[in-house]
């Protein structure tokens, strides 16, 4: 499997290749239709991202070493991103998604036309697998 | 001051976004300011900045008088019988917090009810909810029919002696419903019931007159008619202001304070405590000069075609939904559309240099009586042009494209 890098600077080449904003955001929209809905009776509070102003749900599991990350959301642009999260670390080793530098929101300029609360909520949905990561190595 | 002229004195409307021409339809959240409020405050900041009222020397007389001067303006705005019935606040949410605190405490208590309609900004509803919840009074919510209009039948099944006031908007936030007001008017007071006017969406379409109207309150935002933000004005009729107490305490509205007991200055300064936003009031009147100088009227007229030919334009795009579809509507339209959430179509109208409202609008009742979680938000105002809509319908053709593909 190609190590969280690679599969960031792949997805990032990609991006800029597609033009502008407006693109970027139909692409994403295109890449929504791609991931399968998280079941409704897995839309718990529990998997709820706090702090999103989409509704965002993260189902993680540890599986021999492994994160396995099944995501959804209620706006197709934030399940395109989730999409684009889960094809990067899902898969990868607990230790290297809990150190992982997701960047490729940055580098595609996808960040910066989010709104601020937006940009936030993304944050927090990083920060939250990155934690379960982390939480799940210490606890093994 | 003709109306197509008019654009050249807002200086945002020249922005460009992601390299695009800003296309701004979201005046009913915000209207953007003339040049000539901004030039109104700046002179009163650089040459008469000081506090009113409490100073004997020139520079707060001067205040004083540029910021009394603002309130009889206001006062000729809405046709007020005095001065003292016109009510400086930060904006139409703590017009309502005062109206609904105050009135509360002189008139509501066990067994009284407050109406209000499932229609209203959360602003217009959550004070009163949370005041009959203080004083044990009964909260009743006039509900919306499919169309978006007022069942005034249920207001009429509602209304009986216990009701001691009625709160409506004029215009809806999200739906851009004007309510007839005048019969609710005439309907409440015929029960004995006080009535308030929320005009946040009004203000700016249509000609506030509250004796012609009868209204017995009535509130509006600085920043929905070019003012600047932290303004708004509440209009009370001074047999209603006279009995009620003030909401906030502190400088500047009161008579005598001992250890014991503080008694109160009269209205307007009594429901005024603290220094007031002295520039932005200067600002306030600025944007009503500014206002009245096009015309209400004239204004009203053109911001009507604009919504007709932006609802035409909604209505031929494939996909999209029109919400609601009242009798007459004014200032605002919503929409969805097919298989996108409102962020989304909001989030993509962006990046084409559009800028709408997508969300809830602050009108959770509402959009539940809809059967929606959210929609987008159409705003033009007198600044747009015939032109601009026909380039956000056309950015809209390509979001609902995007959507039409995923579909299949």
């Amino acid at each position: 499997m190609s190590s969280i890098k690679e599969i960031q600077d792949g997805i990032v080449r990609d991006f800029l290749e597609i033009g502008d904003a407006f693109d970027q955001y139909a692409y994403l929209i295109e890449l929504s239709c791609l991931q399968p809905p998280l079941p409704e009776e897995l839309k718990t509070e529990e998997r709820a991202v706090k702090g999103c102003q989409s509704s965002v749900w993260l189902d993680m599991r540890a599986e021999d070493g492994h994160l396995v990350l099944h995501s959804d959301s209620n706006t197709l642009i934030i399940k395109g991103v989730l999409y684009i999260l889960e094809e990067i670390l899902s898969g990868q080793p607990l230790g290297q998604v809990a150190e992982a530098e997701i960047d490729f929101l940055q580098r595609t300029a996808i960040m910066d036309t989010f709104e601020s609360s937006r940009r936030k909520g993304l944050g927090y949905v990083i920060a939250a697998v990155r934690r379960f990561a982390a939480d799940s190595l210490a606890g093994a | 001051m003709p109306i197509c002229s008019a654009r050249e004195d807002f200086p945002t409307l020249k922005a460009k976004v992601y390299g695009r021409d800003l296309i701004y339809l979201d005046s009913a959240a915000t209207m953007q300011m003339p040049e000539q409020v901004m030039a109104a405050m700046e002179t009163q900041q650089r040459k008469f900045h000081a506090n009113v009222h409490r100073g004997i020397h020139y520079l707060s007389e001067r205040s004083t008088g540029n910021m009394e001067a603002v309130r009889e303006r206001v006062r000729g705005f809405l046709n007020a019988v005095s001065t003292e019935e016109i009510i400086f606040t930060s904006g139409t949410t703590q017009s309502l917090n005062i109206a609904a605190a105050s009135f509360g405490k002189a008139y509501l208590g066990p067994g009284d009810a407050v109406i209000v309609s499932a229609m209203e900004h959360h602003s217009n509803f959550v004070p009163w909810q949370q005041v009959c919840l203080e004083r044990g009074a009964e909260f009743r919510v006039v509900p919306v029919d499919e169309r978006g209009e007022l069942r005034l039948d249920r207001l009429a099944e509602l209304l009986d002696s216990r009701v001691k006031l009625v709160s409506v908007a004029y215009v809806s936030n999200l739906l851009g419903t004007v309510n007839p007001v005048k019969q609710i008017i005439e309907m409440a007071h015929a029960n004995g019931s006080a009535v308030l006017l929320d005009c946040a969406q009004a203000v700016r379409h249509t000609k506030l007159d509250v004796q012609e109207l009868d209204c017995d309150f009535l509130c509006f935002s600085g920043h929905k008619l070019g003012g600047p933000t932290g303004t708004g004005v509440l209009y009370g009729k001074k047999e209603y202001l006279d009995r009620m107490p003030p909401a906030f305490y502190g400088g500047g509205m009161v008579d005598i304070v001992r250890e014991e007991t503080t008694s109160f200055t009269e209205s307007p300064l009594r429901f005024e405590a603290g220094t007031p936003n002295i520039t932005g009031i200067v600002g306030l009147g600025a944007a009503i000069d500014y206002l009245e100088d096009l015309g209400i009227g004239a204004i009203s007229r053109y911001e009507d075609e604009l919504l007709r030919r932006t609802e035409e334009q909604l209505a031929s795009i494939p996909g999209v939904r029109i919400v609601g579809a009242p009798a007459r509507r004014a200032g605002a339209i919503s929409f969805n559309v097919e298989g996108f959430h409102c962020f989304d179509t909001a989030e993509m109208l962006d990046k084409l240099g559009v800028a709408v409202r997508s969300g809830h609008h602050c009108a959770q009742p509402l959009l539940r009586s809809l059967g929606l979680e959210g929609t987008v938000r159409v705003s033009p105002a007198f600044y747009n042009t015939m032109e601009e809509i026909d380039a956000f319908a056309a950015a809209l053709r390509r979001v609902a494209d995007v959507a039409g593909r995923i579909k299949k």
